[in-house]
């Protein structure tokens, strides 16, 4: 007899065809209701939504046992597991996993005022049973695991962190037909993630933010899990975000949503991965679709293999750029032509252009130090290794991601056409040229 | 046969080609308080012993979603669909159901195991939950098989219309009318099961 083990049957654990619940209280009468998911946890656990204190649970906590039937929505595929409750969790990972999942299927299904997640009951699988059904062929799908490894392989070749991104966005349409994407970057000082690369939006929305804890993107890099939804809800949208953020912004609340972010109007489908170093958020790797159901626990664990490859690689290029040495700082001479003037606050380190907002946190400190030096002494060539070393622009020294902050100021630069040029020139260096006399000011 | 009641959505593979009605399903959902005020309104004469309105009766058997529990072995429950419902003159309730999918159901219920179903629509999801004692299975009429094709019929249409996929919705409502088997109970209470506030309620006069 073949033994059917878990994972194997995950695509039946998505929510898509909602599943049978079994109780029965202490004298054996039993209950039976429909549930809107089962949760696959790890290989021998579960866990099921807690919405409601009712005769359900009721027989949970007095019998321990369960008894639920899932359905695969591909094949019509069904299977009974016995469950034995092990304990209810009220926050973290797998409680904001599930509480995302559940609002997707709760706007789908017109129960958004209804149904809400008070906690997640996990489960120890005890049993596995196939029961037996018509089955029908499993459709034509993309191999998520041929095309995180075509991915990886294109990885190698990109020379620095901007290349990276636009390498992995442009692999993520190419192998996996996923259209519209971001990655976006985490400030472990302002805690919010700004977007350094997107693609298959009207706008790049580079510099937009988001803050931790915020819609998929933020809670995917509070939790550090991947986090994602089937259906469209409002609860995860982005505006639904920013106004979250707005409650607490105060003074930011202006620069904070200065550039808009690129998202999907009304997304069906969307997936946030966590970029990881050492455990840490460094970033998150977002996509959408208008399409619902597009990313599954096999795109799950593809775009989580991709991150993982992303994070060692950017690790390996801050290195390599680390270990160059220290060049001498020429000077130039581009102090004629027109004038361009540059507003800086302190309040929150923003940096206004001829008026139009550029940057702000620390990626605004680090242009305002390079037009002061500019300014002052003419110099062009800055390295890497010294805005490190300032002790003014106060950079985490941990997971600094200044080589995204300078990716990030570059192509806020550029796309402003604001005058202002970061060049790279070599790892670990870059230029700055002014076309232009710069104009200083500070508030 | 399978039936069930679809909350979640279309998935893509499903039907590539099918277009994706944004519209979220169940747009006026019930709620456990229509059907208590329902119940209150209704002037039907119940009768001693009786748990079903006529209304309530005709729901069961309306085609909509039948799932069953019963205690099985070591008071370990166990789950299960059905696929369609009669109420039969007796008062008894008969629940219709595939043999070779339910082995473990119908031998607890030869054991006299205590039953539960619980009958829910895909368009509202409008639950109620009846337990039953003294199952008994047996044989299927020739109307029984016809109430099975005709009721899975009905879900089916059902689940189509909250957007699932044909091919899939053909093959979770094929009823194979030779494999039949008829589980009857006498039903001894009512419950409300839609979800939100209210749900559990008990259904009586």
């Amino acid at each position: 007899m073949t033994t059917t083990w878990l994972p194997e049957i995950r695509n039946a654990l998505e929510g898509i065809v909602p599943s049978i619940l079994a109780t029965a209280d202490v004298d054996g009468i039993p209950n039976v209701s429909l549930i809107s998911h089962v949760q696959y946890v790890d290989p021998d656990h579960v866990a099921l939504s807690y919405q409601f204190f009712n005769k359900t649970r009721r027989n949970l906590l007095a019998t321990r046992l369960g008894s639920v039937t899932v359905v695969d929505p591909d094949t019509n595929a069904q299977y009974r597991l016995t469950l034995e409750y092990l304990e209810t969790q009220t926050s973290g990972p797998l409680f904001e996993i599930m509480r995302a999942k559940l609002a997707g299927i709760a706007s789908h299904s017109g129960m958004q005022d209804v149904f809400r997640l008070l906690g997640s009951d996990v489960f120890r699988v005890r049993e596995i049973e196939p029961v037996a059904s018509e089955v029908i062929a499993r459709p034509m799908k993309r191999n998520a695991l041929a095309a995180a490894r075509r991915s990886c392989e294109q990885f190698s070749r990109a020379s620095d962190m901007g290349e990276l991104f636009d390498t992995l966005l442009a692999c993520l349409q190419q192998h996996f037909g996923i259209e519209h994407a971001m990655v976006l970057m985490l400030d472990q000082v302002s805690k919010r993630l700004y977007t350094v690369s997107s693609r298959g939006y009207p706008f790049s929305g580079i510099g937009s933010e988001v803050g931790l804890g915020d819609g998929v993107i933020g809670v995917a890099a509070a939790q550090r899990v991947p986090i994602r939804i089937g259906h469209m809800t409002s609860q995860y949208t982005y505006r639904a975000a920013v106004l979250d953020s707005a409650r607490a912004a105060g003074l930011e609340w202006e620069c904070a949503n200065a550039i808009a972010f690129p998202g999907l109007e009304a997304p069906q489908s969307q997936i946030a991965v966590p970029i990881l170093c050492e455990d840490q958020t460094m970033g998150v790797l977002f996509a959408e679709s208008t399409e619902p159901n597009q990313f599954g626990y096999d795109e799950e664990d593809a775009l989580t293999l991709i991150s993982e490859l992303v994070s060692a690689r950017v690790a390996l290029l801050q290195k390599e750029e680390t270990a160059e040495r220290m060049q001498p700082a020429p000077s130039g001479n581009a102090t004629a032509g027109k004038a361009i003037r540059l507003r800086h606050y302190r309040v929150d380190n923003s940096v206004f252009v001829d008026d139009v907002y550029i940057i702000r946190g620390v990626a605004g400190a680090i242009l305002w130090k390079l037009a002061r030096e500019h300014a002052q002494s003419g110099r062009v060539a800055f390295t890497n290794r010294e805005l490190r070393l300032d002790p003014a622009l106060r950079l985490p020294d941990y997971i600094d991601n200044l080589e995204a902050r300078l990716l990030l100021l570059q192509r806020r630069l550029s796309e402003r056409g604001a005058g202002i040029v970061i060049d790279k020139c070599g790892r670990g260096r870059f230029r700055f040229l002014v076309e232009g006399k710069l104009l200083l000011e500070e508030t | 046969m399978r039936v069930g009641v679809g909350l979640g959505g279309l998935h893509p593979s499903c039907d590539p080609g099918k277009a994706k009605p944004n519209m979220p399903r169940a747009q006026r959902p019930h709620s456990p308080e229509a059907e208590l005020a329902a119940l209150s309104a209704c002037t039907d004469d119940l009768g001693a012993g009786s748990v079903l309105s006529a209304e309530l009766a005709e729901f069961c058997q309306s085609g909509v979603s039948v799932i069953i529990a019963v205690g099985g072995r070591g008071n370990v429950p166990l789950s299960g669909q059905g696929c369609a419902c009669r109420v039969l003159e007796d008062g008894r309730m008969r629940i219709l159901l595939l043999r070779r999918s339910n082995h473990a159901i119908i031998a607890a219920a030869d054991q006299d195991a205590p039953i539960a179903v619980t009958f829910s629509q895909p368009l509202t999801h409008r639950s109620i939950q009846i337990k039953g004692i003294n199952p008994a299975t047996g044989e299927p009429t020739l109307s029984d098989r016809q109430a099975a094709v005709e009721q899975s019929a009905g879900l089916e249409q059902e689940l189509r219309d909250v957007d699932y996929a044909r091919r899939f919705t053909e093959a979770y409502c094929a009823v194979d009318v030779d494999d039949l088997v008829a589980l009857d109970f006498d039903p001894v209470a009512a419950f409300v099961q839609t979800p939100g506030p209210g749900a559990g309620a008990e259904l009586r006069k």
